[in-house]
């Protein structure tokens, strides 16, 4: 092929930019995402995993609170898978600016941020700047029990000690989508064709993904992103974690309930006052 | 020649200078920085065909679709269906963890004798001849019908073959581990002649009234009942969920009535004498229904008064009452009942009051509502409450005369998921050989003589009826997913092989040559369409009217928990997660993974405490105490938990499994030996769902 | 008189010891040969094939050429080496009686056992290379990257590199040298011989596939990496 006609498949190639959107109103805590990210992704386990610092987990459900007393008291379950970073001008991706070896870098043509483990040597910066702490480090070795390692997924890489890994929006699966475009002789890749493994057990449906710049995409009439404004969802009652950081994540979060969608951001306890007088908690639910 | 200082110094000078332009140590780091990426402990897993397999999960009474991926003849990953649910997404995580539990080292790999040393492995062709050899003692003996059978459900071909078999040998002891759907048999029988089973039309309901029901947790068949919730909040459906704590499912709700332990019951009569003194149209309805309206509506008008139920549920009388305006003003109201996960025998009061508020509401076989569905299962109804474990399990244990000298187990764990597990162990110990059909190693086989090893889920074909309060019943056909990695059978080969070495008696009503002969037979005519769907609609006959009932049995008044509120003011109760297996097998490590801080902290388990009471205990968040109930006691660590009933504490199921596995055993309680036994007057199951408790200084 | 007594003048007594030009050119001789031929040598341990597979014999029957046995997958994977599936329909029986054959069908067509290849295009498991990228959409033939090897008549000895286990020979230019080749050819051609990720990212960069990358302007990293 010419280097012309290459050139303009790419160029007709629009920039895609992944991202999800996760409501929480019907999100139940169930773990259904946490386990298929596990069996994708070839997560190891150990015989004690209730140290959650040390614990590797790409997605985490966490549980919020209204902490009112009983019977006042309201929960919400988030989970929180990388944020995939763009940063403010594009690439100033919090973990990607401070990697020394650049194991971790963003893609603008998909706006995932990958991480390489044969390029990561372990000194953790990456960690030490994602505000979200969504990377884990393996301390040791996986060891899988006698038989199990039979079930690990070939698509993905098997991390040894000493490197950090996180959530990959599964992009192995956009590799495989992609292998099958190239073979049948198109560019463009379906909706259904890549979603990631917690999209698609999530048994509540609260979890949506695809690609934001696409109109025709699900995602993108749910979110309306503004481009202009480093990518805050115009759609209501989407917000996004840490927006005020400008860390400018392509996972967006929804919720009818006013406390919930507060508690996206830090904030002094004054301006949470004010923020929250304006509409009470309980008025959110239906009576 | 000799060498001096300088000549050595250029001699190295030179082999440096060599060296450097050579491409040796330029290759040797970048070739050590490979080797050391290299490690011979980090798998590689071989890249290959990938292949989708189509099966049902049959881990739990839910009967999933899946669809299974594989490479080569790895089984990779479990996902779901989207074809054959209707709001497309998800698998819950004990489905999810498939593969692990069908790789796990912990799978009974072949026949397994218990001797003195441990268990050791025999051959398949011993351990029939033992099996074979005892039968035929025990006939010989004259006592065929010392032979007894547990089977985990009664539904579908296995238990079919386990219960003709008993019966071929002469023996009425087949029983199985009894479900939400044996106790609705059981009191609608007694109502009105006719047993059924709810089909709950949860799709189409605009307010769903739920006593307890962990619709987000696992209730029912768990995918369905999640869909139906994501459903809810498109239709606008109200969910209105009764329970004592905020669970996930109540903070998923549209309302949560935090009502008092064990008065869900009581709740729903006390709405249902609400609907009958303010609407004619349900006085209507009752006397359409029952035989004798009078006496029930006199029975509510003397217990059931809004101050009594008040009392009773700890709710306000005005609460009390707009609940069941509201209930009754809802265009398609449903009630359901089955605490948790809706899967463990309900308290026979809790399914009457249910029924009664269903049919005042005038939704019984309407769309929306409750649909009566006829079971086709094996086992005789009248004898079912003869057949509770707990009764079974006692009589084993009599010193004198026992019942049971030969027991087969298969597709249940009665050393775990029985109430009062420690006095279970006891009684199987007792029973002088008991063979247990298992896939993986759990707390019966750990007490069998023989252990058996079955396929597992995803090795082998077995169909596996679904009620779980689904409005149109499903039959799922499991398929072998993976090629058999053990040496393990089909139970049902293995009772047709010892069937026919037992000669005459047995071998004629044992005429297949396999189980999967006798299976494809069973199926009949759906076997085609099952091959290709794996799940098909079971054509149940719905009652279209229920007969007249006389409600005069079920006028009694609660069962009180043993134990007087001075020695244990606390009330102790259990909750379900989807992150632990509450099918009486052991979690998988990915599900172990999952489980928040909050509920196990390294092998301690934790029970939630309301923080004023945790105050007036004199407790702060992680601290150890013993947790005391008229039934047992364990150490626990106490969590703060705002969403918990003052008084209340509350601990999780699916832990406190036997310590071999170090994954999942020897982690936390099984809450099981603190919640003992509580057995219901009509039906004889265990409906215990809480015990009073204290907590004690470690 | 001092025999090391160096006069001004002419005379000079010759010096016993190894002067440190010839020292520094021994030297850097020595080191340089034994870098260029001994380490090689040391560094890779020569295997031969499980089996003397003739691929010239075998793609004058095949009816698609390469594809016929390494071919791509309805979803766009490709098959690689082919496993042993892919020799049974023909070799069932003993048809010539060499030694070769007859342990292809002992040890592996009746065990039905993957012949276990020694395959030089092996990567790390940190790699993914999409073939349906290269050969569909890249309009590559197989030889621009293996070389003719449908050409060769016996496989090329697999040179395995001591310290990290792959072959010497990555890709195939050279998979075709003949016995006789020069000694100079051969060195020539020890830069092709290895296809390390910066190979692989030549010739994109050639193509112009770039962009993506806000770090290094290449494409995303995990376009060929998992």
């Amino acid at each position: 092929m010419s280097k012309q006609t290459m050139m303009k498949k790419r160029e007709q190639e629009k920039r895609r930019k992944f991202g999800m959107l996760i409501d929480l109103d019907r999100c139940t805590g169930c773990g259904s995402c946490m386990v298929a990210c596990m069996s994708e992704n070839n997560i190891p386990f150990r015989k004690d995993e209730t140290d959650k610092l040390t614990s590797i987990n790409w997605i985490r459900v966490f549980k919020l609170s209204n902490h009112k007393p009983f019977p006042e008291t309201e929960i919400c379950f988030l989970p929180m898978p990388c944020m995939h970073c763009q940063g403010k001008e594009t690439g100033h991706t919090p973990c990607v600016s401070v990697c020394p070896v650049t194991a971790t870098d963003y893609d603008s043509s998909t706006g995932i941020v990958s991480q390489i483990y044969s390029r990561c040597f372990g000194c953790r910066y990456c960690m030490v700047a994602c505000p979200y702490h969504s990377r884990s480090f393996n301390w040791s070795d996986a060891v899988w029990p006698e038989g199990m390692e039979k079930m690990l997924n070939p698509q993905v890489s098997p991390r040894m000690r000493g490197v950090v890994e996180k959530c990959s929006f599964c992009y192995h699966r956009y590799q495989e989508a992609r292998d099958k475009a190239h073979f049948e002789g198109r560019r463009n890749i379906a909706e259904e064709a890549y979603q990631t493994a917690c999209t698609e057990s999530c048994p509540a449906g609260a979890i949506t993904f695809g690609d934001l710049n696409n109109p025709g995409h699900r995602i993108h009439q749910m979110v309306q992103p503004d481009l202009e404004n480093g990518g805050r969802p115009k759609q209501k009652n989407v917000f996004r974690l840490l927006e005020r950081l400008g860390t400018n994540p392509a996972v967006y979060y929804s919720s009818t309930r006013t406390w919930v969608r507060n508690m996206g951001d830090n904030r002094l306890l004054q301006e949470n006052r004010q923020h929250t007088a304006a509409g009470s908690n309980l008025q959110d639910r239906r009576a | 020649m000799k060498l001096n200082r300088r000549g050595f110094i250029s001699l190295g000078l030179g082999a440096t200078a060599g060296l450097t332009l050579s491409p040796l140590p330029y290759k040797l780091l970048d070739d050590i920085s490979i080797w050391t990426q290299n490690w011979p402990w980090v798998p590689v897993p071989r890249d290959g065909q990938v292949s989708f397999v189509n099966s049902v999960c049959t881990l739990c009474p839910g009967g999933c679709p899946i669809t299974v991926r594989k490479v080569d003849e790895r089984v990779i990953s479990v996902s779901n269906r989207k074809e054959t649910i209707d709001s497309a997404s998800g698998v819950c995580p004990l489905g999810l963890s498939g593969p692990q539990l069908l790789y796990t080292p912990t799978r009974v790999m072949s026949p397994m004798l218990r001797s003195v040393n441990g268990f050791q492995p025999i051959s398949w062709e011993k351990a029939i001849s033992i099996l074979v050899s005892r039968l035929e003692t025990l006939r010989e003996g004259g006592k065929p019908d010392k032979l007894a059978a547990l089977a985990g459900s009664n539904l579908g071909t296995g238990p079919a073959l386990m219960n003709r078999f008993l019966g071929a040998f002469g023996s009425s002891g087949f029983f199985h581990m009894p479900s939400a759907d044996d106790a609705w048999e059981a009191v609608t029988w007694k109502l009105t002649g006719r047993g059924f089973v709810p089909g709950y039309d949860l799709e189409r309901a605009t307010t769903v009234l739920s006593f307890g029901c962990a619709i987000v947790e696992g209730w029912g068949s768990p995918l369905r009942s999640m869909h139906a919730r994501s459903l809810w909040k498109e239709t606008g459906t109200t969910l209105v969920q009764v329970e004592p704590r905020l669970s996930n499912t109540a903070a998923a709700a549209d309302r949560w009535i935090a009502c008092n332990p064990g008065a869900e019951a009581d709740l729903a009569l006390g709405m249902c004498r609400v609907l009958l003194e303010r609407y004619p149209v349900c006085r209507d309805r009752l006397g359409a229904a029952v035989t004798n309206p009078d006496e029930f509506s006199s029975h509510l008008y003397h217990h059931y008064s809004l101050e009594q139920v008040a009392a009773m549920t700890g709710l306000t009388g005005s609460m009390i009452e707009s609940l069941a305006v509201d209930f009754a003003a809802s265009k398609h109201p449903l009630a359901i009942c089955g605490k948790d996960e809706g899967r463990s025998p309900i308290a026979s009061r809790e399914v009457f009051a249910t029924l009664m508020l269903n049919i005042l509401v005038g939704r019984i076989n309407r769309p929306g509502g409750l649909y009566c569905i006829e079971r086709k299962s094996d086992s005789r109804l009248s004898a079912n409450f003869l057949h509770a474990p707990e009764k079974v399990f006692a009589a084993a244990a009599e010193t004198s005369e026992p019942s049971i000298e030969l027991l087969l187990v298969a597709g249940a764990n009665p050393c775990y998921s029985q109430s009062n597990p420690r006095k279970t162990v006891e009684a199987i110990r007792k029973i002088p050989f008991v063979v247990s059909f298992a896939s993986h190693w759990n707390e019966t086989a750990m007490n069998s003589n023989l252990v058996l090893p079955v396929h597992s889920h995803l090795e082998g074909t077995t169909d596996f009826p679904v009620y779980s309060g689904l409005k149109q019943p499903k039959l799922g056909l499991s398929k072998p997913v993976s090629k058999r990695l053990f040496n393990s059978r089909y139970m049902g080969d293995v009772l047709i092989e010892t069937a026919s070495r037992l000669g005459d008696a047995m071998a004629p009503f044992f005429p297949w040559g396999s189980y999967e002969t006798y299976l494809k037979q069973s199926l009949g005519d759906r076997w085609q369409e099952l091959n290709e769907k794996t799940v098909v609609d079971l054509p149940q006959p719905k009652i279209r009217s229920i007969p007249m009932m006389n409600t005069s049995a079920f006028h009694s008044l609660p069962t009180r928990l043993t134990g007087s509120r001075q020695e244990y003011p606390l009330t102790l109760i259990a909750k379900v997660s989807m992150r632990l297996n509450n099918n009486a097998d052991a979690s998988s490590p990915f599900m172990m993974k999952t489980v928040e801080e909050s509920v196990l902290r390294k092998n301690r388990g934790f029970v939630d405490i309301n923080p004023d009471t945790a105050d007036e205990q004199n407790l702060s968040e992680a601290d150890s105490v013993m947790l005391e109930t008229p039934h047992g006691q364990a150490t626990v660590s106490v969590h703060l938990d705002a969403g918990t009933a003052p008084g209340l504490l509350v601990m999780a199921r699916g832990l406190g499994h036997g310590a071999d596995d170090e994954y999942s055993g020897g982690k936390g309680t099984n809450v099981n030996e603190l919640l003992g036994e509580m057995t219901d007057p009509l039906t004889g199951y265990n409906i215990a769902w809480g015990a009073r408790a204290v907590l004690k200084k470690v | 008189m001092d025999r090391n007594f160096s006069p001004p003048g002419k005379h000079r007594i010759k010096n016993h010891y190894v002067s440190p030009f010839l020292a520094f050119l021994t030297g850097f001789s020595l080191l340089f040969l034994f870098g260029w031929i001994g380490f090689p040598e040391l560094l890779y341990e020569k295997q031969p094939q499980p089996i003397a597979f003739n691929h010239k014999l075998h793609t004058k029957l095949a009816d698609r050429g390469c594809e016929s046995c390494h071919a791509f997958r309805s979803d766009g994977s490709f098959t690689g080496v082919p496993g042993i599936e892919n020799c049974a329909p023909c070799h069932s029986t003993v048809e010539n009686g060499r030694s070769d054959e007859v342990r292809l069908i002992q040890d592996f067509i009746e065990k039905r056992e993957d012949i276990p290849w020694l395959v030089y295009a092996r990567q790390p498991d940190s790699v993914f290379f999409s073939h349906a990228a290269h050969v569909k959409s890249g309009d590559l033939v197989c030889e621009t990257c293996h070389g003719n090897i449908g050409e060769s008549t016996t496989p090329l000895i697999y040179e395995k590199n001591i310290l990290t286990g792959y072959s010497r020979q990555i890709w195939g230019q050279n998979m075709v040298l003949a016995a006789g080749t020069s000694f100079f050819a051969e060195v020539r051609s020890i830069s092709a011989r290895e296809m390390k990720m910066d190979d692989c990212v030549d010739c994109h960069e050639t193509h112009e596939l770039s962009g993506g990358s806000v770090q290094t302007n290449k494409q995303g990293c995990f376009i060929c990496h998992k």
